[in-house]
């Protein structure tokens, strides 16, 4: 039925409502609820196991919910076969048919869907340019660098103009430095493309680094989701705050309250955690290393048992009334030099850099 | 010394085990009336004599069209069986592999015996009798070739293709069987190989003027008849069979034949 | 990950046809040929539908057949033990040798194994027959007065049958060795092991597998080699499987159909005991 619904839901790419996918021996997802808005690129981040591919799966079709629907542009596409969806696909190991030129793999998916042999002429040869692979169009997929393979897997997703594109852990065949140029080339085609894209990846980095929004996975369950800033400043749980570069998990009884914020008595300093409305009893919260910085007037204190110098960071390892904290400082003009093992230093962070987390300790 | 030792025994295992075929090929291109070794000289008459009887030249033309007719069709069947068995881990798959890989020791003698015994209840005439009984010896071993190469295959180029809305028949003709398809090949040819040679399951199963070559060569050597024919026959057996193999080797590589 | 492809339905489609051909002409007739086994022998139609296990019982009373299964069993153990002292040593030379030599050596077993057993039966009639090779060579050169026929004895069919069935033990012998780690006897030198020992106690039992599947493939197709036994054996050297091309040629079908059965009944015993000498199991990391 092709009705109106593709407005009516508006701005929404692909929706889940309640998604519940098990196998045989496990549950993948639980009661998953997702909405991921026209032309964004989304990443599902998370450790192996996380549920992060059972998603992009369901997106396809490869799997069919155990409970709960799916939509595409606004359409429920449960129970209907991938080959039905419209979505292009770039697959872990590229899944280039190895027995087809570039130009026939980038023109199976016009050709599968009847379009006219001219037509498909002019929009492989299009595409090709975009990826800038004009030139390779004869070649067969094994003669072609593995940044090349994964240009050709691009073309091929794109070409047939699915309402979604799907990466699953594009770069993760590439080396080092392919991987990151890859990153900057995938963001720039996919803005100028304006396509729906969601990206499977196990490295936060690339997450931050490519998408418009995070979705943060773990256990089958989406632990937050929001901009990749959002999410760095403000993780939420401590598995966001842990995953996501690395950050102190602290924890202490609520004081007493100052404006919005929480005050807060680890080990006998009285920290500022802001985020959370709770004013009695225990309170976990996170700050992040890199947000520390030393200041000789500040009443906390910490005594430092190591210092780590990383060329342009310093990595400090303090001891704060028993509890370990770590704090990266930037080596600029202004950061003392010589900071000693066994002195004691203060230290300061903005107040918003002490998030308070949500989990249950 | 061990050493030694060690190529003494491969010395002499492969001198028992190519020396009667090759004495053979040697004996059946001589120009003697009789088995003098070294032959007294080269000629085909032999093989000219072979053709010359209708009854070995009946039998190598049944032989041909039915490894023929029975390769295609056990490559059919393995193929079907093959995809199953690749697609899935349940009872069926592990029972249908049992099943298909049985006839391959199971004796072949008896299984002629019993699809005899079937075909005399059932009344079933005896060319497609004896083509159910090939197809049936030969399925193994078409099986196995193209399962290897299923097994291998990396089932996300199928996803791919569903991804670019190709349908799972579309997905399995354009990109699967393209690819697999030296497996496939291979299948059909130790087929071929296998229909052509196969003896004791055929024993009971020829009629009037429907016999293979290696039961007319066995029934000739039985009633003496002239020896050197005999070897004629043989040897053009074993020429189809090294024919075959080199083809094999062109078309699909020696790995894929090798390796089981 | 779960990777089973949708359209489950296309998938049973696929299974049918195989299922059927195989539950038609393999299943059924051999579950005939045990139900004719039962029944009794008949002088006009294929059996009478009289149910007796006599023709069993004669098979494992009379002194004719007992003898023959005894030969049976002699020759089968002693082509057994053949293949295996020759097709080990071979199989081990094979393993070591590159890559490319060893496919080589493979594809050189592969050719006798699909030429067919008649073809190579008539090899060796023409090398040991009255007028074959050996007989008109020494002939020729004065050494024997007149042709001598080495055929139709024990030693004529124990040699065919080891000739004809030892590249299939090679082949198995070599596929197992070759995928044995050079580090577990590398690991045993290291602990002290002299090479020999090191061969017995790491390299033999982890090759049990390969021995176990090419002693049960020589073992079926000992017993069943009826063409290479009538023409090696003649008339006068005859196994279990010479017997029941003999039953048929007399039109006792029930009789042919128990020796059938008595053989498979052999072959499985056999099979049995090979499994609890060489104690594959062990390496192969199931019991």
């Amino acid at each position: 039925m092709k009705t109106d619904s593709t407005t009516s839901v508006g701005a929404s790419d692909v929706r889940f409502v309640s998604v519940e996918k098990s196998f045989e021996t496990a549950t993948a997802l639980h009661s998953l609820d997702l909405e991921i808005e026209r032309g964004t690129l989304f990443a599902l981040l998370g450790p192996s196991g996380c549920g992060k591919t059972t998603t992009l799966r369901l997106i396809a079709g490869f799997e069919q919910p155990t409970r709960g629907q799916v939509y595409i542009r606004g359409k429920d596409v449960t129970g209907i076969p991938a080959y039905k969806r419209s979505f292009g696909m770039v697959f872990q190991n590229f899944a280039l048919f190895p027995h087809l030129s570039v130009t026939e793999n980038v023109a199976f998916g016009l050709q599968m869907r009847g379009i006219g042999k001219d037509v498909i002429r002019q929009k492989v040869a299009a595409v090709l340019d975009l990826v800038a692979l004009g030139k390779f169009a004869d070649r067969y997929p094994r003669q072609l660098s593995g940044g090349q393979q994964q240009r050709v897997a691009l073309a091929r997703a794109v070409v047939f103009e699915p309402d979604v594109l799907l990466l699953d852990e594009p770069l993760s065949a590439l080396d080092k430095m392919l991987r990151e140029q890859m990153q900057v080339e995938i963001r720039q085609l996919q803005h100028r493309l304006g396509m729906t894209t969601v990206f499977v990846t196990h490295d936060q980095e690339e997450a931050l680094t490519m998408s418009d929004r995070v979705a943060v996975m773990n256990h089958g369950r989406i632990q937050q989701a929001g901009t990749p800033k959002d999410i760095y400043d403000r993780p939420r749980t401590e598995f966001v705050a842990t995953f996501l570069g690395a950050s102190n998990i602290l924890e202490g009884h609520v004081r007493g309250r100052e404006g919005d914020r929480a005050v807060v008595d680890v080990a006998g300093n009285l920290i500022q955690v802001s985020g959370t409305p709770v004013s009695k009893g225990k309170l976990r919260f996170a700050l992040r290393p890199e947000k520390i910085v030393l200041d000789p007037q500040s009443g906390i204190r910490a005594v430092v048992k190591d210092v780590i110098y990383r060329g342009a960071q310093t990595f400090l390892y303090l001891d704060m009334g028993g509890i370990a904290l770590n704090a990266v400082l930037q080596n600029t003009a202004a950061t003392p030099a010589d900071i000693e093992t066994g002195t004691s230093v203060g230290l300061s962070w903005e107040t918003a850099s002490a998030v308070a987390l949500e989990d249950p300790t | 010394m061990g050493a030694v030792f060690l190529r003494l025994i491969v010395g002499i295992a492969l001198t028992l085990i190519m020396g009667p075929i090759l004495v053979v090929l040697i004996v059946s291109f001589s120009s003697g009336d009789a088995l003098v070794f070294p032959p007294p000289g080269f000629s085909l008459r032999w093989f000219v004599e072979f053709f010359g009887i209708a009854e070995m030249r009946n039998a190598f033309m049944l032989s041909i069209v039915l490894a023929l007719t029975s390769a295609c069709a056990s490559a059919l069947l393995g193929l079907l069986g093959a995809i199953y068995v690749s697609r899935n881990r349940n009872g069926l798959s592990t029972f249908l592999q049992m099943l298909i890989m049985a006839p391959l020791v199971f004796p072949a003698l008896i299984l002629g015996l019993a699809l005899l015994l079937l075909y005399k209840t059932v009344n079933m005439s005896v060319l497609p009798g004896l083509f159910i009984a090939h197809v049936v010896v030969c399925l193994p071993y078409a099986f196995r070739a193209v399962l290897t190469s299923l097994q291998s295959f990396d089932t996300t180029l199928e996803e791919a293709g569903q991804s670019l809305g190709a349908g799972p028949v579309r997905s399995f003709m354009l990109i699967t069987l393209p690819i697999i398809w030296p497996g496939v090949l291979s299948g059909w040819l130790f087929a071929f190989v296998v229909s052509f040679g196969e003896l004791n399951t055929a024993l009971f199963l020829t009629g009037p003027g429907i016999v293979t070559l290696p039961i007319e060569i066995f029934s000739y050597l039985q009633f003496q008849g002239n020896q050197l024919v005999v070897a004629a026959a043989s040897a053009l057996q074993v020429l189809i069979i090294l024919f075959v193999l080199v083809l094999a080797e062109r078309l699909v590589g020696a790995k894929q034949l090798v390796q089981r | 990950m779960n990777r089973v492809l949708p359209a489950s339905s296309l998938l049973y489609a696929v299974a049918l046809p195989p299922l059927v051909i195989l539950g038609l002409f393999f299943v059924v007739p051999l579950c005939y040929l045990l139900f004719v086994s039962f029944m009794t022998n008949s002088g006009t139609s294929l059996f009478d539908l009289e149910p007796t296990l006599i023709n069993y019982a004669e098979i494992f009373t009379d002194s004719f057949y007992l003898l023959i299964i005894r030969r049976t069993l002699l020759s089968t153990a002693i082509v057994l033990a053949l293949c295996l002292l020759i097709g080990y040593p071979v199989a081990f030379y094979a393993a070591r040798l590159s890559a490319r030599g060893r496919m080589i050596m493979l594809m050189v077993m592969m050719v006798p194994l699909m030429v067919s057993n008649v073809v190579r039966a008539y090899g060796w009639v023409a090398i040991l027959g009255r007028r074959g090779l050996v007989s008109s060579t020494l002939t020729g050169v004065g050494l024997i007065e007149r042709p001598v026929q080495y055929l139709y004895s024990f030693e004529a069919v124990t040699l065919g049958l080891l000739t004809i069935l030892l590249p299939f033990m090679i082949v198995s012998l070599t596929n197992s060795l070759t995928t044995i780690d050079t580090r577990y006897t590398e690991a045993a030198y290291s602990l002290g092991a002299s090479p020999w020992r090191a061969f017995l106690r790491v390299t033999l039992p982890l090759s049990s597998p390969g021995i176990a599947s090419g002693l049960m493939l020589v073992t079926f197709l000992t017993l069943s080699a009826y063409v290479t036994i009538a023409l090696l054996g003649g008339p006068r050297y005859k196994l279990l499987v010479s017997l029941v091309f003999d039953s048929v040629t007399t039109f006792r079908w029930p009789r042919a159909a128990a020796l059938s059965f008595a053989l498979l009944i052999i072959a499985l015993i056999i099979a049995v005991i090979i499994q609890l000498v060489v104690r594959p199991n062990r390496v192969q990391g199931k019991g």
